[in-house]
């Protein structure tokens, strides 16, 4: 089984990670996982909301970042903490059903403050697709 | 890097340009030879980054408490000039615009506030909203949000919150004139209007302070620095209005600086010119954040006053908890610096920096646990720094490496028995913040107050921590 994500020890003040997938729409989940379980305690939550989403950008890098992106806005603005994605993506459009419950700031870990462009990338190595993502903290 | 640095003297040592084809002007580095040693090298490739843009004044400047960052390290200045091309740049004021402090003093002793101490704590840790997820206990409409954005601490005034001494003891009195919120997204007001009156989490703390060293006797008393009393320091910025902001504006910044064909060395580092609309927009964007976290401070602080209202049974007036000031870290200013002889007004890009001018107060916060201080601002600082100095400690250890050699409940336990009360939304982010993960405050104050870019005026300690 192909790992989702881990945490690149990269950044003195921030955090880095690289997710994986074997399809767009799975690293494009994983991303978003990992992104959560820096700001939540991410295996505690049982979804109990959820919403659609549709991001559109130039590229599949440019719409990774944008989801991202678009996520930790969500999070605040619906005060929400997120642990469950289903993404899919035709062209450079993504639609994803997004799942999460109140944010509650016992299981918070940590803000991020926004997705940076520190080796930001989305590849493709062999047959997987590679993120690596910085965070602002 | 380094190797190819000059010494100038003590405390500066020179990038030269002809280090890196491409560099516009020279950088030059505030630090002693042990400050020197904990700056990356990546840090100072950032500097020379920046002094590769447009309109760059000479020098770009690095504090002794300069850390790799993103665009322009933290701990960093970078002044351009709008008569010479210069540019703004989003990416070099950073995420959390207006990153700042407050600190507000108090007539009470150590001793008292000790005794009442773990009240205290607990009554503010539930009175302040804080930690990833915290919600504001205000609720504003959006319309009344923009007036926060263009009216900054006058807002809170007129709705009860604070008093006309805190603005004045504020940068700016609290509000940047020219904030326009028709340049700010639907998104970051979204994100702003839930947020106000909440702390936040990672470094940002509220503190409750003793004053345990006096270097300046007239100042410090000019101020109401007294050893012995209780003051309590805020720090926290602009929370997801302000990262929302920046985010935008990186974007926008990115396209500009195609549009207007200026190479970026680093796509972090995304610009504008100052003369085009691009850059005024986001200038007028960013004081909106600016204001919005004046106005988070203030109204901290008047959440603050009712706690210690509660525990001691005064007004806060009769406790004497007034500003002592209130200022930023993180922000682009419009000053006036002479510059070769000659005044010239100029955008001043101050990241992990803290504004030093003749006489004014400087605040600078140590990691949690740590000693924070205040300062004053000198003449030299106008000559050598643009009237900047250092702002705080800047880590030394990644959080995953804070995590793995701490515990959250460790470091609580050790706080404890040196007589602090801690109270943290999580404990791993003690664990991440624990004083060991950041450099020593206290070497970088020596190196700045020797170099005289600020000069010491009290020194405080934490006694309760609250951490987000």
């Amino acid at each position: 089984m192909t790992k989702e994500f881990e945490f690149v020890d990269d950044l003195t003040s921030d955090v880095l990670f690289r997710a994986y997938g074997k399809t767009l729409e799975q690293v494009f989940e994983n991303s978003a996982k990992a992104l959560f379980s820096i700001i939540c305690e991410i295996e505690q939550l049982e979804p109990t909301k959820s919403f659609w989403l549709e991001i559109e950008a130039e590229s599949h890098e440019e719409l990774l970042y944008e989801w991202l992106s678009r996520l930790l806005a969500e999070s605040e603005i619906r005060g929400l903490f997120f642990s469950r994605f289903v993404v899919s993506i035709e062209g450079n459009k993504l639609k994803a059903r997004v799942y999460g419950s109140k944010a509650d700031p016992k299981i918070g870990k940590v803000q991020v403050k926004a997705i940076t462009k520190y080796k930001f990338g989305l590849v493709k190595q062999n047959s997987l697709y590679v993120a690596t993502v910085s965070c602002d903290i | 890097m380094k190797e190819k640095l000059q010494r100038i003297n003590e405390y500066l040592w020179l990038v030269p340009k002809a280090v890196r084809k491409g560099m516009r002007v020279n950088a030059v580095i505030l630090a002693n030879e042990a400050d020197m040693a904990m700056i990356e090298e990546e840090a100072i490739n950032q500097l020379t980054n920046v002094a590769m843009l447009p309109g760059v004044v000479e020098p770009v400047m690095a504090m002794p408490d300069a850390h790799w960052g993103y665009g322009l390290p933290m701990g960093a200045v970078g002044v351009f000039d709008p008569e010479q091309g210069g540019i703004i740049s989003s990416g070099m004021t950073g995420f959390d615009i207006n990153c700042g402090i407050n600190l507000i003093r108090t007539n009470l002793g150590a001793a008292m506030v000790k005794q009442k101490l773990r009240e205290l704590v607990d009554e503010a840790f539930k009175a302040i909203p804080c930690g990833v997820g915290a919600r504001s206990k205000l609720k504003l409409s959006i319309d009344e949000l923009k007036e926060v954005l263009k009216q900054g601490m006058k807002w809170a005034l007129s709705r009860g919150y604070g008093c006309a001494e805190d603005l004045e003891h504020t940068e700016e009195h609290g509000a940047m004139d020219g904030a326009d919120p028709s340049r700010v997204s639907e998104l970051a007001l979204k994100r702003g209007r839930d947020q106000l009156g909440t702390l936040g989490s990672g470094n940002h703390f509220l503190e409750f302070q003793e004053v345990v060293e006096i270097f300046d006797k007239d100042t410090a008393k000019e101020w109401g620095l007294e050893k012995g009393k209780v003051c309590v320091m805020v720090h926290c910025g602009s929370r997801g209005l302000g990262h929302q902001i920046a985010t935008d504006y990186l974007k926008i910044h990115e396209k500009a600086a195609t549009r207007y064909n200026i190479q970026l060395p680093d796509k972090q580092l995304a610009c504008a010119p100052i003369n085009s609309p691009e850059g005024q927009d986001y200038f007028k964007a960013m004081k909106c954040a600016v204001n919005y976290s004046f106005t988070n401070r203030l109204i901290i602080t008047h959440w603050i006053r009712e706690v210690f209202e509660r525990v001691f049974g005064k007004k806060w007036r009769e406790l004497g908890m007034y500003t002592v000031y209130g200022l930023a870290h993180n922000i682009c200013k419009k000053e006036t610096h002479t510059i070769k002889g000659e005044k010239r007004e100029v955008y001043v890009h101050r990241k992990g920096a803290t504004r030093s001018f003749p006489g004014l107060p400087v605040l600078i916060a140590g990691s949690m646990g740590t000693s924070s201080w205040v300062m004053k601002g000198t003449e030299e600082a106008m000559q050598l720094t643009f009237g900047s100095t250092a702002h705080g400690a800047g880590r030394v250890l990644s959080r995953k490496a804070a995590i793995k050699k701490y515990w959250g409940g460790r470091v609580k336990q050790e706080m404890e028995s040196a007589g602090r009360i801690v109270r943290a939304a999580n404990m791993k982010v003690l664990a991440e913040e624990a004083p060991g993960a950041y450099k020593d405050v206290d070497a970088i104050i020596e190196t700045v107050h020797q170099a005289r870019v600020s000069l010491k005026v009290a020194k405080l300690v934490p006694l309760g921590v609250i951490k987000g």
